[in-house]
């Protein structure tokens, strides 16, 4: 994959944004993205261990929002993928798509950092 | 303008937030729609964004309970999606919802979304100061303004509103007019 794991257009208008609410706004919201993602990605894991497919629906769900907000497309594109996986109530292909989440959670986080030092 | 903001997921939430902010609005964030219903029931707010799938209360029936308060001053519902199709259109326009702002929310049409808002909300203001009691007389149908001058109907809306007359003569006053060959009003 050659593209960034955040879209900068997004990131650029998130940290003007910021810039004129208060100085803690971008830093605290990918904070507060790194965390909730965290947490969702240890749900979807349980989900589909559990075979829990309205479970997975609802937490995949959730993380596309919060990646399509934050820029981070890549990982909104899997979660919808797993989405549909639990619409059709089927967990074929669904470790194989967490992995491939976790991986660009991997990427989307070492932005973040690069982000933060520049902040 | 006092904005209701009722979302679960924290990342939208927060963003919503701060673009509300960034525009001059007080917000009020939530996070589910029970928590928004309850904030409601003890303050009036002129604007409710909701998400849709929310666990407590989901946006539509927030909006559904909005709407059985009766209340003087509307509330102008917006739900936020990241559904689509009509049917899920319609359940909204049923439920009460306004306008829909489609996630993740571009900044430009918040703005265009929120003034429209205002702008309708203005406009329900003006037809409740028309709406209000107005002393009228019950012969001749004139009605007592501000001053104490007793005007024509047409005369005081003109007066108090953009509208304006067209004079004709309904079906029923002309029919009676054809049979007795005078002018209906007289």
């Amino acid at each position: 994959m050659n593209e960034n794991a955040l879209c900068k257009k997004t990131l650029q208008s998130l940290k003007e944004l910021g810039s004129e609410t208060g100085p803690s706004f971008f830093s605290e919201l990918l904070g507060v993205f790194q965390q909730t993602a965290v947490e969702h990605l240890a749900v979807l894991r349980l989900a589909i261990a559990g075979g829990e497919t309205e479970r997975l629906s609802r937490e995949a769900h959730a993380l596309k929002g919060a990646s399509l907000t934050i820029g981070a497309t890549g990982m909104a594109e899997i979660c919808k993928q797993l989405e549909n996986l639990a619409h059709a109530q089927s967990l074929e292909g669904a470790p194989e798509a967490l992995a491939c989440l976790d991986r660009e959670f991997a990427r989307a986080q070492s932005e973040i950092e690069q982000e933060s030092m520049i902040a | 303008m006092k904005i209701l903001v009722a979302e679960d997921e924290n990342i939208s939430r927060m963003v919503l937030e701060a673009s509300l902010k960034k525009r001059g609005h007080e917000v009020v964030g939530l996070e589910n729609g029970l928590k928004a219903w309850e904030a409601f029931q003890r303050e009036y707010f002129p604007m409710i964004i909701s998400d849709w799938l929310m666990p407590e209360m989901d946006g539509p029936a927030l909006f559904r309970k909005v709407r059985s308060v009766p209340r003087e001053n509307y509330s102008y519902l917006v739900l936020l999606t990241s559904l689509e199709g009509k049917t899920n259109y319609l359940e909204a326009m049923n439920a009460g919802a306004d306008d829909f702002i489609t996630k993740p929310f571009d900044a430009d049409e918040l703005t265009a979304r929120v003034q429209v808002a205002e702008r309708i909300l203005g406009l329900h203001r003006h037809v409740n100061q028309l709406e209000g009691l107005l002393p009228i007389c019950c012969s001749c149908k004139k009605i007592r303004d501000g001053q104490d001058n007793w005007q024509r109907v047409e005369n005081y809306i003109e007066i108090h509103s953009e509208a304006r007359f067209t004079h004709g003569y309904c079906p029923q006053c002309c029919e009676k007019w054809m049979n007795s060959n005078s002018d209906p009003e007289k």
